[in-house]
């Protein structure tokens, strides 16, 4: 009775024990280097924020359009808050991989290189996506306001259509650069574009088909009717 | 800004055998074979009556016509022995067709236009458009005369038009640019205008031939730096403005944008000059008024009101990033009214106006999307303005647009505590 109850339940409370003594350091340590990481990143990104505040950077970034470029995709923050807020997050993401290496050295090390391997990535694809957004809140809108004036009906249909086209798009383009589902991202993607060129082309085909008539005849009878004064023209040489 | 030559070699010879000139006409042209030729006929006659012992020249600025319209300029007999009996002129006077530089539009032919009046040392010059079936020698008289004689700098247009007809004019232009700058000049943006040599000079200073500037805006810009500069300002009374029917595919929210982006960028250049005034005064004017036949305009009522319904509906979510509540409240509410019912109050359209002047000035927005925003509001409002004065005669008219005037003026207090919080 005695050995079982040292075996059934001691030895593994013992062992619990142990992991726990091992682990518990770790995980704060992995806490400290959080909370390391969310105040190195609070200093910093306060560093950079004043600093580009004092260096006038926001009026700069207004002069050379980018404040307006922001502005166009609904981002109404300074530039250098911006920037200040970024860099924020990098160093707290940073900081908490760390952290999580510190939890199980095997195991995170691996994760640990393989994120910072991945980081350029990660930073590229954010930044694709930035550009595509702000890119698809800009054209929606154009089109938007485009459409209204021209009185056409589905307007706001239209202008959302193209903002989600943009976004897709961006979205595919980012999830590329990540390396994840390229293949089934690009197809879809193809097959989405395709189908919309196809009806449109179809749409216009079957809707336009006298204007395209009409067009093409137009032309061909005006490049008959020059050729024949080209002639004419040169008849006496 | 240095001064940049931007003309021709041919034409820098044509200067170099002209040497100097008291009087230039500049012609800025596209595509206006049809009407080109008596406008030219008109100036010449004007020239030869009225300024006879005067050196003169008449510039064509052309757009790149694919019509006939510079042939019909070097064709157009400018001694017309007729002419030549009436009046005998010791100096030829001289013809200048070239095409212009920069952007395409009216502010780059009137650039070449004012580089040539400066190489010339020109006293006095005028600009007509080309495209005018209803100019006569008697315009050349009344845009020069003040200049030569009177010793003002800059001389607009007074016309008589159908009520209908400049509604950009009477419902934004004409009650802000006399609002802000405190001078009554009714037709802002007429296109027709006579200057002084030193002000063509000083035109040229001017870094905006990369700008709205360089096209539809040119005319306001003109204006709005001679008043605010503060330089001699008049007006002639010419009669009835009948011009060349419009490109049907013009489009109302670019031409808005144009004018209306170079209106506001101008309150922003000049907010020093008209942050202290308030009220108007009034302008002399030159030039015996008489009462003309004006040619009616149609309006297209149903879609005017429809394009604004459009714009309430699906333009909300971009007019609530600048505009206050109550306004848009108000805007929404205006929609529910139909046909007859359909009121726009000046109050109201003053203070939208006023919104997105200050939106324009403080980045709320992309500036072309915010001017071309309005498209639908000046439908609206225009929609108000014809079926108010829809039994109104010419003189009734004109007092509802000096309401609206007086609206701008009242609110102008409400304008500046918008701007500067």
């Amino acid at each position: 009775m005695r050995d079982f109850f040292e075996v059934a339940l001691l030895a593994p409370m013992r062992r619990l024990y142990e992991e726990l003594v091992l682990f518990i350091p770790r995980l704060l340590g992995m806490a400290v280097l959080i909370f390391l990481g969310f105040f190195l990143g609070w200093i910093v990104g306060q560093f950079v924020r004043r600093s580009l505040m004092a260096m006038k950077f926001d009026k700069v970034c207004s002069q050379v359009g980018i404040t307006s470029f922001l502005e166009k995709g609904n981002i109404h923050k300074p530039t250098s808050e911006l920037l200040a807020s970024c860099l924020y997050w990098l160093i707290i993401i940073s900081f908490f991989m760390i952290g999580l290496r510190t939890l199980d050295e095997s195991v995170m090390s691996g994760v640990f290189s393989r994120f910072f391997s991945f980081l350029p990535n990660l930073i590229i694809a954010l930044f694709i996506f930035i550009i595509g957004f702000i890119i698809s809140k800009f054209i929606a809108r154009s089109v938007l306001i485009g459409a209204v004036n021209a009185q056409i009906r589905s307007a706001k249909l239209l202008s959302i259509g193209v903002d989600l086209l943009i976004l897709i798009f961006t979205l595919s383009l980012a999830l590329e650069q990540l390396g994840i589902g390229q293949n089934t991202i690009v197809a879809a993607f193809s097959i989405l574009f395709g189908g919309i060129v196809l009806a449109l082309a179809i749409a216009f085909g079957l809707g336009g088909r006298q204007l395209a008539r009409d067009f093409l005849e137009q032309r061909l009878s005006q490049k008959r009717q020059k050729e024949r004064e080209d002639e004419n023209q040169f008849s006496h040489l | 800004m240095a001064k940049e030559n931007i003309l021709h070699s041919e034409v820098l010879k044509q200067i170099e055998k002209i040497k100097e000139t008291d009087i230039l006409i500049g012609i800025p042209s596209y595509n206006n074979a049809r009407t080109i030729g008596h406008v030219i006929r008109a100036v010449n006659a004007g020239l030869v009556k009225y300024f006879p012992d005067r050196r003169s020249l008449i510039v064509n600025s052309d757009g790149g016509s694919k019509d006939e319209t510079t042939a019909i300029v070097h064709h157009t007999e400018i001694e017309d022995p007729r002419l030549i009996m009436l009046s005998h002129t010791p100096h030829p006077i001289h013809k200048i067709v070239t095409p212009y530089h920069g952007l395409p539009g009216k502010g780059s032919a009137f650039r070449t236009i004012f580089q040539i009046a400066d190489n010339l040392n020109a006293k006095a010059c005028a600009v007509v458009d080309s495209d005018l079936r209803s100019i006569t020698p008697e315009w050349i008289e009344l845009l020069l005369k003040p200049i030569l004689l009177e010793n003002f700098d800059y001389v607009a247009p007074f016309y008589l038009r159908h009520k209908y007809d400049g509604t950009i004019t009477n419902s934004i232009i004409y009650p802000l640019t006399r609002g802000l700058y405190g001078k009554r000049i009714r037709q802002p943006i007429g296109g027709d205008f006579g200057f002084s040599g030193k002000l063509a000079s000083h035109y040229l200073t001017k870094d905006v031939w990369g700008t709205d500037v360089a096209r539809y805006g040119i005319d306001i810009w003109m204006t709005t730096t001679a008043i605010a500069e503060g330089y001699k300002v008049c007006q002639s009374f010419l009669g009835a403005k009948i011009h060349d029917a419009k490109d049907p595919g013009s489009d109302l929210s670019a031409m808005l944008n144009q004018v209306l982006g170079a209106v506001f960028n101008l309150a922003e250049t000049y907010q020093h000059v008209w942050f202290s005034i308030r009220g108007s005064e009034p302008t002399p004017i030159f030039g015996f008024r008489f009462e003309v036949g004006l040619e009616p305009v149609n309006v297209n009522l149903d879609r005017m009101i429809n394009a604004y319904k459009q714009g309430i509906a699906d333009l909300g979510s971009v007019w609530k990033r600048f505009l206050p509540p109550d306004i848009l409240e108000s805007l929404k509410k205006l929609a529910d009214g139909n046909g007859a019912n359909f009121c726009f109050p000046d109050a109201l359209w003053a203070k939208t106006v006023f919104e997105f002047v200050v939106a324009h000035y403080k980045n709320k927005m992309d500036r072309g999307h915010l001017i071309k925003s309005m498209t639908p509001l000046y439908l609206g409002r225009t929609a108000s303005f014809v079926i108010e004065t829809s039994n109104s005669t010419a003189a009734d008219v004109e007092n509802k647009i000096e309401l609206l005037c007086l609206e701008y003026e009242n609110l102008k207090p409400y304008l500046l505590d918008r701007w500067r919080n």
